[in-house]
């Protein structure tokens, strides 16, 4: 299944606690969809005040090397993860709670990056774990999973992609393949 | 020259100078991504004067080549608006520059999408994608600084009184600029400023930030006649090319 725009809200988060406990702004985990592909796929991190400007930071720092068509950020604060080598989390049982729809992130071998696989509902995160697991790990080819309340991962809006995406497809001297590098420096 | 040539070298000096100030900021923001973010917004402006310097010098008119264009013309001889050469001072002198000038640059961009000169509607859209990114950018840090804290809002204020004065002459439609419009080519800039003024003023209000008037507002970055700020950028930005003529690497 392929979707941009999962549920975007569409309103700025800020004021959570910083997730690596400094002072500076808090991180926030960024996932990009590439031209062709098919899902989102996890791309390393950025400190921002808020969404919005976590958006605009991600484009600025993952956008130049690789040619993204849509992009995903979410407090770092917002991920249970859960690796394979872990204790199973605690059993859901006892919700009663209502349910709300999360986003599954799976990497399916270590040194790979984590992909959106899906989205299901649950009433906590031990829960979506578990549901996550039974759902999109199966014959054991996930090695960690994360789940994502799917209200705080915030989309850049489509409308906007011109702005986002299209300046950096002209700029060739972004990769290092554009400059000549003279036989003296050998191999760098 | 022609007129066109004129018209492509104020706006790529536009786009030139902004692009060298905020160069000198680099390894100088507050975090690592907004380095990242000024740096590729100076790359943006660098590519436009680019483009528009490699189509004056392909008209010939001037003997010259792009880099020749952007490397061996003195003071007097740059038509940027004086507003882009205002040293960086703080951030806030930095994001206020920015966003008066890319609330302009967005509308002028959108205008020039529809000349009839192919080449310049062609750079025009090409520009405007990117205007409009920076101004999404400029503005969130207006209203987030001027919203802010005391000392931050506070600092937004001081650069907003700094560089008012340099507004007007932004929006100030000289005989080029009236050729142009009237070959179809170009644009008046007094065109652009009911929509520059319905955006700066919603994001002025956004951010409990305020402009007085300015009075007198300060102009003749067009004609030639510069603050003294130009000629310190054009030092070192020209250094290379004048200690070392021809040098390439």
């Amino acid at each position: 299944m392929s979707y941009d725009v999962p549920h975007m809200e569409g309103e700025a988060e800020v004021g959570f606690a910083a997730a690596d406990g400094d002072d500076g702004w808090p991180r926030w985990e960024v996932f990009v969809r590439q031209g062709g592909g098919l899902t989102h796929v996890y791309s390393e991190s950025v400190h921002a005040p808020d969404a919005e400007t976590a958006l605009l930071n991600a484009r600025d720092t993952y956008l130049r090397r690789i040619e993204g068509v849509s992009l995903w950020v979410t407090p770092a604060a917002a991920v249970t993860a859960w690796e394979s080598d872990q204790p199973d989390p605690a059993a859901p049982g006892e919700t009663g709670g209502e349910s709300i729809l999360w986003e599954v992130f799976v990497r399916h071998r270590r040194g790979l990056a984590h992909v959106h696989a899906g989205s299901l509902p649950a009433a906590t995160s031990g829960d979506a774990i578990t549901r996550a697991r039974q759902v999109y790990v199966t014959r054991d080819e996930g090695v960690s999973v994360w789940v994502i309340p799917s209200s705080r991962i915030y989309a850049a809006d489509p409308a906007d992609a011109e702005a986002m995406f299209a300046p950096f497809r002209d700029k060739e001297y972004r990769y290092p393949t554009y400059y000549d590098i003279p036989d003296e420096v050998g191999y760098m | 020259m022609s007129a066109l040539t004129d018209y492509l070298i104020r706006h790529a000096d536009d786009n030139l100078v902004l692009s060298q100030r905020l160069a000198e900021y680099v390894s100088h923001a507050p975090e690592l991504e907004e380095d990242l973010a000024i740096a590729n917004i100076a790359l943006d402006h660098l590519g436009v004067a680019t483009h528009l310097l490699e189509y004056a010098a392909a008209i010939g008119d001037t003997g010259k080549t792009a880099d020749e264009l952007a490397f061996l013309r003195s003071e007097r001889e740059f038509t940027n608006l004086l507003l882009v050469e205002q040293p960086n001072g703080d951030f806030a002198h930095i994001m206020v520059r920015q966003f008066l000038f890319d609330a302009y640059q967005r509308e002028l961009w959108d205008a020039l999408a529809h000349s009839t000169d192919h080449t310049v509607a062609g750079i025009a859209a090409k520009a405007s994608k990117e205007a409009a990114y920076h101004v999404r950018h400029s503005h969130g840090w207006l209203v987030r600084l001027g919203d802010g804290t005391t000392e931050s809002h506070l600092r937004m204020e001081q650069a907003i009184a700094d560089l008012w004065r340099f507004v007007d002459e932004m929006f100030d439609t000289d005989s080029l600029d009236e050729k142009m419009t009237t070959a179809g080519m170009g644009v008046a800039p007094a065109a652009l400023r009911g929509a520059w003024e319905a955006l700066v003023d919603a994001t002025l209000e956004e951010a409990t930030l305020h402009h007085g008037p300015v009075d007198p507002q300060r102009r003749g970055g067009r004609s030639g006649f510069h603050t003294e700020h130009l000629g310190h950028l054009l030092t070192e930005m020209q250094w290379m090319q004048r200690s070392y003529p021809g040098l390439e690497w």
